[in-house]
């Protein structure tokens, strides 16, 4: 840690309790790490304001007069739908925030030193030493021509991590001092590649000779522990005092076999930390090479290379699978409770702050409405935003939606009256959609053997009814998706659209398929054209059908616009000016333009915020109820699923795992697959808000 | 990788071929008979045409005569010109003349263009952003010839710091002129392919990543600003060595320098098939190289590429 304080900058000058006063054995003890009542703040945000110029130099304020508190050690959520100013507020922390946004008023204080109107430079210092970032997206945060490895290494070198300057800084400032501790170069000692097999050869020959029980499992043990570039000295040795040798054998062996690892030992550790294996050949691929969860871990090892007092992780995991994103925060919840780091946590989902962070931060339109410990806002939200926010969070909703358009809808039980009849239907309904025995392979590089994204799939969506397919990405759900909706020939197997073989349409056919059987994709911003009025994309399915007059068509697009609840101002508009719930609520229209029978949405929702989401579902599942629509609902995220699915069909690689009604699905879960995924939803395990 | 290599260099054959067949179609259709043109209008004896005709297989139908030059091009025989002196050693003399002016309009443009690009993306907006991109504009519309003329009036005639026209084997000093006017253009489209790309990559997210590290904005311009930009500005200018042999046509000739464009020009004048065919076909060689050498080099500069 010497580094640091060469560097002319210490933020923690004015703070009494000194973390490096203390030998920094990052890995052993987090004690002086738990918040308590006395200690200092380590971030304290007061009255924050952040502007953006606008067109014509209008300024728009995205953050105003934001407060917010860090302790040490602490995990804090910032809540909030797209738009209402958490990332601007942790990016101005950073002194990151982007195009014309500057901060306008209040203060931003790490450490007790003030960060707004800092220079560039000492801001320089600052990050990643200091302060570090996990961001939100991991296919874009990682540049594409610079190997993984290499990017880590940046992120030692900014910040003079650099193992062997830093054992040279250290020497020479125990010349100059003379009360220098000898633990604290220790500690800053790896293992070392070309130490660990004479490490491993020479604790198992003391093991032997001190005659240890049981020395065979406590080597393995050990052996597994050990991981090169990451371990230090110390722990070495304390590790060894841990399995029985005694304290001075124990030192003799980490001071002679821990020597100290280079660049590349240290960036493998790094990425072994962050819970990536095989991590010195990962070290070497590039960014293109990784799947997206393996990039989100290459980033959280680069956010916490420098091992920063606080982590500002802005949504890392919302791009991911639940599972993925599952294992991740564990293993990121794991790593900053050993390092002792705050971690500033920014997220859309008010189930997942309130199972990660001690203590949540509600924004809504650039205003911290609430704020509080976590169960305690969840359970008692007190403004209305936040009381709308936990009713609408799909990971917290614990069943199906009931349409007011339902028949009975208002009786007490419509749950159950709903459940009666999605159980007749399921038993004895209509088919509309029948899937047999689906398989769809595909040819890989380098592989003489076709892969099976699709195998052996069988299920049928009845009239009226909403049958989801889950899965992970990859699991092959898309590709179904695309196969009903004649978008993609399967290898073998049957479809069948009201009993008829699809396979054995021909063009006119097709084109009367196509009119009854409608898509929603996932991504709103891609699946309109950009260049067309939302007018003329709603329009387009009635004249490429040449159904009715020119005005008879204009008529349509009103009563659909109607129908998805939009103003009939829209139509002159184009996508550009819309957000993105609008968009969708546009695609959904489109697709409803021609009074299908069958709404294919693939993940139609998952792209939006939470509110917009439960508004999009809700919308999906009155017109179910009032059109008899069937739906085939594609989606990763099994909240949702409870939220609108009658049927379950889980599925991985390829695979039909299990297939059950909702509740059966829900409650009694029979493959450990769907009980994984189960497990993911974040806040599942949690209650409800007691107040609502 | 070994497979990809192969078959561009098999790809390399019809190309020749082809662009070399075309070239002779063109020149045999040129109108006027080039052996009755050497005699300048003066009556020539029949017999004598013919043989000179029959020396160098002008009557013969066209295929033949495209076909006979292929067998002698394939064992480096290309031939002679109608005053005698052997086609590759004109060639000879004049390739190394174009390849220094070519190399030299290169390292211009690549400094120039990269320098002024990175400048002014980095800085869009200020001042010199705007007199960068003016001046680019300025010199992307207007015709080599021009800049050329006026650059040999200014500094070559006026201030007389630099030669007007070059010597039979021209030097550095030389060709400092020609190959800036012969650059200028490319220098142009690259500062503005290179601000483009930087004020596009500025706003990468990976940008922001790296500054959250704690790098210094120095080196994320460098390391991941400009690193990043350049895949498509190398690419630009590797294409570019081919496009700089063949396009100093005009450079040579406002100079007066003894390169392949000159002999080429005055090869068309005289509708001397072989030697426009040879030349033709040299700079299709060049061309078709170059083209290879920069896919390559893409492989190296962009990880995400991989050719099967």
């Amino acid at each position: 840690m010497s580094a640091k304080h060469n560097d002319g900058f210490d933020p923690r000058r004015n703070v009494t309790i000194h973390k490096d006063a203390v030998a920094p054995d990052w890995d052993a003890d987090t004690n002086d790490n738990i918040p308590t009542e006395d200690l200092a703040p380590l971030l304290e945000v007061t009255d924050l304001s952040v502007d953006f110029t606008g067109e014509k130099g209008r300024a728009i304020h995205a953050v105003d007069k934001a407060s917010f508190t860090v302790y040490p050690g602490q995990w804090v959520a910032i809540v909030g739908e797209s738009g209402s100013g958490k990332s601007t507020s942790a990016m101005s922390v950073l002194g990151l925030l982007p195009g014309t946004g500057h901060v306008t008023g209040g203060s931003i204080k790490f450490n007790e030193q003030e960060l707004v109107g800092m220079g560039e430079k000492d801001y320089e210092r600052l990050r990643g030493r200091y302060i570090g970032l996990v961001p939100q997206d991991p296919m874009s945060n990682l540049n594409p021509v610079w190997r993984i490895g290499t990017q880590i290494e940046e992120s030692l070198k900014a910040n003079h991590m650099d193992v062997a300057r830093e054992k040279r800084n250290a020497l020479s400032k125990s010349l100059q001092e003379a009360d220098v501790k000898v633990r604290r170069t220790d500690d800053e000692l790896f293992i070392g590649s070309q130490d660990i097999d004479d490490l491993v050869r020479t604790t198992q020959e003391a093991l032997a000779s001190s005659h240890i029980e049981n020395a065979q499992g406590k080597m393995r043990k050990l052996r597994h522990e050990w991981v090169v570039g990451s371990e230090t000295r110390w722990a070495v040795a304390q590790s060894l005092i841990r399995e029985g040798l005694d304290e001075e054998t124990a030192w003799k062996i980490a001071k002679n076999h821990v020597t100290g690892s280079s660049m590349k030992d240290r960036v493998a550790g790094l990425l072994d930390e962050a819970g990536l294996p095989d991590a010195a050949t990962r070290a070497r691929q590039y960014p293109g090479e990784f799947s997206g969860g393996m990039r989100q871990r290459a980033l959280i090892a680069m956010g916490l290379a420098s091992r920063p007092d606080l982590l500002i992780a802005d949504e890392p995991t919302s791009a991911l699978d639940v599972t993925v994103q599952k294992k991740i925060l564990d293993h990121l919840q794991e790593m900053t409770d050993t390092l002792g780091t705050a971690v500033l946590f920014i997220t859309h989902d008010l189930g997942l702050a309130a199972e990660r962070a001690q203590y949540i931060v509600v924004m809504y339109r650039g205003h911290v409405v609430e704020s509080g410990p976590s169960l305690e806002v969840l359970q008692h939200p007190q403004h209305p935003y936040t009381q709308r926010l936990v009713k609408a969070a799909p990971s917290l909703a614990s069943q199906r939606m009931i349409s007011a358009y339902e028949e009975g809808a208002q009786d007490a039980d419509a749950g159950l009256a709903h459940k009666q009849k999605a159980a007749d239907a399921i038993a004895n309904g209509q088919a509309v959609i029948e899937v047999q025995h689906l398989v769809k392979k595909f040819k890989l590089p380098h592989q003489k053997e076709m892969f099976r994204a699709v195998d052996d799939v069988s299920f049928s969506v009845k009239k009226g009814m909403t049958l989801a397919i889950v899965g992970e990405s990859g699991s092959g759900k898309s590709t179904v998706a695309n196969m009903v909706l004649h978008l993609l020939k399967q290898d073998s197997g049957k479809i069948l659209y009201n009993g008829v073989d699809t396979s054995t349409f021909n063009s006119k056919d097709l084109l009367n398929f196509r009119r009854h059987v409608q898509p929603v994709f996932q991504n709103p911003y891609g699946s309109l054209d950009p260049m067309y009025s939302i007018y003329r994309s709603i329009e387009e399915p009635l004249r490429i059908h040449k159904i009715g007059t020119k005005e008879s068509r204009l008529k349509r697009v009103k009563e659909l616009l109607d129908m998805v609840e939009l103003p009939e101002s829209v139509m002159n508009r184009h996508p550009g000016e819309l957000s993105g719930g609008q968009r969708q609520r546009i695609a959904i229209a489109r697709a409803m333009a021609l009074d299908p029978d069958v709404i294919i949405a693939d993940e139609a929702v998952s792209a939006l915020d939470v509110l917009v989401q439960d508004e999009v579902l809700r919308l999906l599942n009155d017109l179910q109820a009032q059109r008899g629509l069937s739906y085939l609902f594609i989606t990763h995220d099994l909240a949702v699923v409870r939220q609108i699915a009658d049927e379950v069909v889980v599925m991985e690689h390829g695979k039909m795992v299990e297939h059950g009604t909702t509740d059966e699905i829900f409650e009694h879960p029979e493959k450990d697959y769907t009980r994984e995924l189960l497990d993911a939803i974040p806040g599942g395990k949690l209650s409800l808000g007691v107040d609502l | 990788m070994g497979k990809y290599l192969l078959r561009r260099i098999l790809q390399m054959i019809p190309v020749v071929i082809g662009s070399t067949l075309l070239i002779y179609a063109l020149v045999f259709l040129l109108p006027g008979d080039p052996v009755v043109a050497i005699f300048k209008g003066k009556p020539a004896q029949p017999q004598v045409i013919a043989q000179i005709k029959a020396d160098y297989n002008l009557d013969k139908p066209f295929l033949i005569q495209y076909l006979l030059f292929l067998k002698n091009a394939l064992t480096f025989n290309f031939g002679k010109t109608f005053s005698g002196q052997l086609v590759s050693d004109v060639i000879g003399r004049a390739f190394p003349n174009t390849v220094k002016l070519a190399l030299m309009a290169f390292v211009f443009e690549a400094i120039f263009g990269v320098v002024f690009g990175v400048l002014s993306g980095m800085n869009k907006g200020r001042w010199y952003d705007s007199v960068i991109l003016v001046l680019s504009l300025l010199l992307i519309s207007v015709p080599t010839f021009v800049t050329g003329f006026l650059l040999q009036y200014v500094f070559g005639v006026q201030l007389a710091i630099l030669p007007v026209t070059a010597s039979a084997d021209p030097g550095f000093i030389d060709l400092l002129m020609p190959a800036m006017v012969l650059g200028s253009v490319s220098m142009a489209s690259i500062i503005r392919l290179t601000r483009s790309e930087i004020s596009a990559n500025k706003y990468m997210d990976y940008v922001r990543t790296a500054r959250a590290k704690g790098m210094s904005n120095r080196s994320v311009t460098m390391r991941h600003i400009i690193r990043n930009s350049m895949i498509t500005v190398v690419t630009y200018l590797g294409a570019d060595i081919g496009a700089l042999m063949g396009g100093a046509m005009v450079t040579e000739r406002i100079f007066n320098i003894n390169g392949i464009g000159n002999v080429t020009y005055q090869a068309i004048v005289r509708g001397e098939a072989p030697l426009v065919v040879s030349v033709v076909t040299l700079m299709v060689l060049i061309f078709v190289i170059c083209n290879l050498l920069v896919d390559l080099l893409y492989v190296v500069l962009d990880p995400r590429i991989r050719y099967e």
